[in-house]
């Protein structure tokens, strides 16, 4: 039994390793190579060997941070991109090494970039979905402070960007009016002062001039517009390849395209609690409960959030970090998509009631000295004083809950009054007098009391010594 | 009622059970002998299709066991060596779980009839764990019996019990059989079956062979008879004259008794009384010794054997 | 007319082993034991973790507990299944009742379903003990109904693969090696998988060896995936908790082909092996 049990398994592992083995990025032969290959590379100090290649650098989509690119070098046959998103793709030709340390391939961008000319066309089989010329796009980030951007295309991205310019233009005008207003303003000051010293009077308030007010830099930034192919297809196998004018295809442009969708879409929250303000944590899924002890007050910070596979999502950022994603084949995971609109309300319900309906609203923690905390958050009011010529330190809801019992839910309703999928979360307080903990570990001690019972029942059935034939 | 046609079992090189043709007739009880590994518990175990045989055919009640398995198994019942019980559950319990099993109906008065058969009605009650050895024998014969089979496998029915016991298991399988069943018995202990059996087969080295009445097994399997007679005015010359006699085989004299070893082929008594009264002796009493089965049995030797299957080849 | 009958076998020795189940003291100490368990090493800390932070987030609060518990009960019922056949075997009980009306489809029928309706038991012990305890400590249980049906459909695949070990052994002790053996493995296996796809930082990220493991548990995890019963439950409870019916009931359904193989593969096991010892 032992020695068909050891077989089954030496089957097994023969079978399930060489499979796994096959399937893995890298053997352990590999490794060993690779390893002696950077330590070689490390030790002559001497510059990596660069190859002339065409490569397609790719700007995937990548929600809200958009702009970091990666490269699909000769050797990578297949490109990952995400669904329905805008996603941007050049080819082009460059000298492109492999980075040992970083376990990267790089382009040496600076001493040759030649863009291949021609245009994108992509099939699926013999059909051919789309051909595509390169298109005209820009970098927008609404506000640079919050470091979220987004891709515009066309003709509304150069009208962005010209907008962007004038307006920049127009600030630096007015920012030196400033400084000529300011300048003259503490001439005045100047004046004041000198004149309180020789009189020994003091000015009325009034009759001090009020500082000329900062002017404000345009809250967004625009890019310089640039060209590249625009890549926007439902979820899909494609293969892609750059033909020139004359239809021919380009050697070595053909590669694979897997095009993937997110598994859900969901609302994430980062969670602050106003006593621990410094120690936040996010919650993702759904499924997730936020649990309380008695009242308490804490903020809600949401942003959109989509479930990817982390190994395509991983390809389609990190395609020039081979062993990026290796490994997440089974594995899924949240990334930040979108910033929730201003108007988006939060409502509380209880019972499928709506109890509470509670604003975004912006906030501004004012570091203290001597408090115990260490800090207070005020709701943000430009004029008070606190916050004069401060930003909000964040935009939140702000909760203050107590759950007597059983639950309640929060979800984000948008102005029409829609619930954002994957918002609702569900809350609870906990209990845990001792009464709870009584009961807790007394609850399962029920059936061991009633096998107790049933076992000396039992017991009295056995025969016992010296009983005697009944009549 | 139990029919096999060249029933063959090998296990790898081991032939267990070769070529056997067994029948067992409706009402008579068979009885099963040889010695440990001849192949009987194979052959029983493949009459219950709980071992498929590597060839040959089996009928119980004419049909292959295949056509109609539920309804074969119903209508047999078995009793084997070990007494293999639930020894958590109590008789009662144990003995409902088999009646509901085989669809026994009245379940509580053939309960009742059974347990009574084997007086352990009163003990019903107790957990099977606490019974004795000779008790769960007995018992194991009353769940054997509970769903009235037609046909009984019981493998040695009386080896755990003393004396008491087995006259107690002998006479309820007697009355079992004189209701019609029919009983396949195999049984080291000789005496029970020929006590018990009308018929009786011996296997040997997985091979049947003999197939016989008791008389006729007996006659088979003895050469030699032994004969006591007592004799009036026992001379010498009488002596002289018996030991002379060809189918006479030694004698002795015990006072007036002479023990003669003789040929078992014929009846000679009459030629004993003819030279006897010659010679002017007066016969008294002429007894002759009936070799148990057991008797014989234990004399089978490898020669004995030879000579059963030869005379079962040529019969 | 035989499948009726079958039918009618298994269900009278499911019965009788079913009763001798609960005249037994095993189940309601180890179910015991269980809750107490989960009680003290997941309730009690859970109540600890919000009563130190304020407030915190935990992911299926319910079904973590509930899933550890039947879990548990479950591969003790699983033992108990491939404990039945080999100890049933061992003692000669097995040949006993082969005497009768009973083939192998039907005991190997009457042993599932005999374990299955033990399951029953756990899971009114459970539904009592969770619905006690989740209401005092205010924790709260979502999905129940989908959850009772999910730890049916897991139970069954673990008893099944208890029965086919055992019908695959002749002895019980090979048997309970076995099957906590590769039960073991199997919850070894996931967790370190599922350990080292939550392992992102940058710097682990890029070991060649880390991935190379990584690569090898992740390549591996799609045969374990179809042997393990386990993962038959975690399909399922990801499918609840994301709200996902048609995964749900697809990991229901691949839980109840999953048992249909390893039964069918135990009738052939027991026909192959044979009843006596």
């Amino acid at each position: 039994m032992v020695k068909r049990l050891a077989a089954a398994i030496l089957a097994v592992m023969l079978f399930v390793v060489p499979t796994a083995l096959a399937q893995s990025p890298l053997t352990p032969d590999e490794m060993a190579a690779w390893d002696e290959e950077r330590f070689e590379q490390l030790s002559s100090q001497g510059d990596p060997v660069k190859e002339e290649q065409l490569v397609y650098s790719v700007t995937p989509w990548s929600g809200p941070t958009i702009g970091r690119g990666t490269i699909a070098v000769k050797n990578q046959d297949t490109i990952y991109l995400m669904a329905n998103r805008t996603n941007l793709m050049n080819a082009r030709i460059t000298d492109v090494y492999y980075w040992p340390i970083t376990k990267e391939y790089m382009a040496n961008w600076n001493e040759k970039n030649i863009t291949v000319e021609g245009s994108l066309r992509i099939r699926q089989g013999n059909e051919i979905v789309a051909t595509l010329e390169p298109e005209t796009y820009v970098y927008y980030y609404r506000d640079t402070s919050s470091g979220l951007a987004e891709v515009v295309l066309g003709e509304e991205g150069v009208r962005l960007y010209e907008e962007y310019d004038a307006a920049m233009n127009e600030y630096w005008d007015i920012s030196r009016a400033y400084y000529e207003a300011q300048m003259e303003h503490y001439s005045v000051l100047d004046a004041i002062l000198r004149q309180v010293q020789e009189t020994n009077e003091y000015v009325a308030e009034d009759e001090v001039p009020k500082s000329p007010r900062q002017p404000v830099p345009p809250s967004g930034y625009v890019y310089a517009p640039r060209t590249a192919f625009v890549v926007n297809l439902p979820a899909g196998r494609y293969q892609i390849e750059m033909v020139d004018p004359d239809g021919e295809v380009i050697p070595g442009t053909t590669k694979n395209l897997i095009v993937f969708e997110p598994r859900r879409l969901g609302v994430a929250y980062e969670v602050r609690p106003e006593a621990t303000w410094t120690k936040y944590w996010y919650t993702h899924d759904p499924a997730e409960v936020l649990y309380l002890e008695g009242r308490r007050v804490f903020y809600l910070l949401p942003y959109g959030t989509e479930e990817y596979n982390v190994y395509q999502y991983n390809k389609s950022q990190n395609l020039h970090q081979p062993l990026y994603g290796e490994g997440l084949k089974s594995s899924w995971g949240w990334v930040p998509t979108n910033v929730i609109e201003l108007d988006v309300k939060l409502q509380v319900l209880r019972d499928g009631e709506v109890v509470q309906e509670v604003p975004f609203k912006p906030y501004y923690v004012q570091q203290t000295a001597g408090f115990a905390l260490g800090y207070i958050i005020h709701e943000y009011d430009q004029d008070n004083p606190i916050m004069y010529n401060r930003s909000p330190s964040f935009y939140g809801y702000k909760l203050d809950l107590e759950v007597p019992s059983g639950s309640y839910e929060i979800r984000l309703v948008d102005a029409e009054g829609n619930v954002l999928p994957g918002s609702a979360r569900e809350i609870r307080s906990i209990r845990r007098d001792p009464g709870v903990y009584r009961t807790m570990y007394l609850v399962p001690l029920i059936p061991f009391v009633l096998g107790v019972a049933v076992y000396i029942r039992r017991r009295r059935l056995r025969p016992r010594a010296g009983t005697l034939p009944a009549a | 009622m139990i029919r096999t046609e060249g029933l063959t079992k090998r296990f790898d090189d081991l032939v267990a059970v070769d070529n056997l043709d067994l029948h067992v007739e409706k009402g008579e009880i068979y009885g099963f002998l040889g010695p440990n590994g001849a192949g009987k518990t194979t052959t029983i175990m493949m009459l219950l299709g709980l071992i498929k045989p590597t060839a040959g055919r089996i009928w119980l009640f004419g049909k292959d066991l295949s056509e109609d398995y539920f309804n074969i198994k119903r209508r047999i019942g078995v009793l084997s060596e070990f007494h293999y019980l639930y020894e958590d559950m109590t008789a009662e319990e144990y003995l409902r779980f088999f009646g509901e099993l085989y669809g026994v109906e009245d379940i509580d008065n053939r309960i009742k009839e059974v347990l009574g058969l084997v007086n352990l009605y009163h003990r019903r009650k107790e957990l099977l764990g606490g019974y004795s050895k000779g008790m769960k024998q007995k018992f194991s014969l009353a769940r054997t019996l509970l769903h009235k089979p037609e046909i009984l496998i019981l493998d040695e029915p009386v080896s755990s019990l003393d004396p008491h016991g087995i006259k107690e298991v002998r006479d309820i399988l007697l009355e079992e059989n004189r209701k019609g069943t029919t009983m396949l018995i195999s049984s080291h202990i000789l005496s029970e079956i020929e006590r018990t059996c009308h018929r009786v087969a011996i296997i040997h080295k997985g091979k049947l062979v003999a197939q016989d009445t008791m008389d006729g097994l007996r006659r088979k399997l003895t050469e030699e008879t032994e004969m006591y007679v007592t004799v009036e005015g026992l001379t010498d010359a009488i002596v002289d004259a018996l030991r002379e006699l060809p189918f006479i085989r030694s004698l002795s004299v015990d006072g007036q008794t002479v023990t003669l070893r003789m040929d078992a082929d014929k009846d000679y008594r009459g030629d004993l009384s003819r030279k006897i009264v010659d010679l002017g002796g007066v016969v008294l009493d002429m007894r002759r010794h009936e070799m148990s089965l057991e008797e014989a049995f234990v004399t089978i030797t490898e020669k004995n054997i030879n000579l059963l299957a030869k005379e079962g080849s040529a019969a | 007319m035989s499948m009726a009958i079958r039918f009618r076998s298994a269900r009278i020795q499911a019965k009788r082993e079913f009763r001798s189940t609960l005249t037994g003291p095993g189940i309601y100490v180890v179910l015991s034991l269980i809750f107490f368990g989960v009680s003290l090493g997941y309730f009690r800390n859970r109540l600890l973790e919000v009563a130190e932070q304020g407030v915190i987030n935990i992911l299926n609060p319910g079904q973590t507990p509930w899933f550890y518990a039947i879990g548990l009960a479950a591969l003790y019922l699983g033992v108990c299944a491939a404990i039945s056949i080999s100890r049933e075997r061992d003692m000669g009980t097995l040949e006993v009742l082969f005497y009768g009306p009973v083939d192998s489809l039907s005991y190997v029928m009457g042993k599932y379903a005999q374990q299955m309706m033990a399951f029953g038991v756990v899971l009114v012990f459970a539904l009592i003990n969770f619905y006690v305890v989740n209401t005092v400590t205010n924790l709260g249980m979502s999905n129940v109904l989908g959850l009772v049906v999910l730890s049916i459909f897991l139970t069954s695949a673990i008893i099944s693969f208890g029965i086919l070990l055992s019908a695959l052994t002749k002895r019980m002790t090979v048997s309970i090696i076995l099957f906590l053996g590769l039960n073991l493995f199997f919850f070894a296996f996931t967790t370190a998988h599922l350990f080292l796809q939550s392992l992102s930082a940058m710097g682990v990220e890029l070991s060649p060896v880390f991935v190379f493991i990584r690569s090898l548990l992740d390549n591996t995890n799609f045969i374990v995936e179809w042997i393990s019963p386990l993962s038959y439950f975690l399909r399922g409870s990801r499918a609840l908790s994301m709200g996902d019916t048609g995964q749900y009931l697809l990991s229901l359904l691949s839980s109840a082909i999953y048992t249909v193989v390893a039964l069918a593969l135990s009738v052939g096991a027991f026909n192959w092996k044979g009843v006596r010892r």
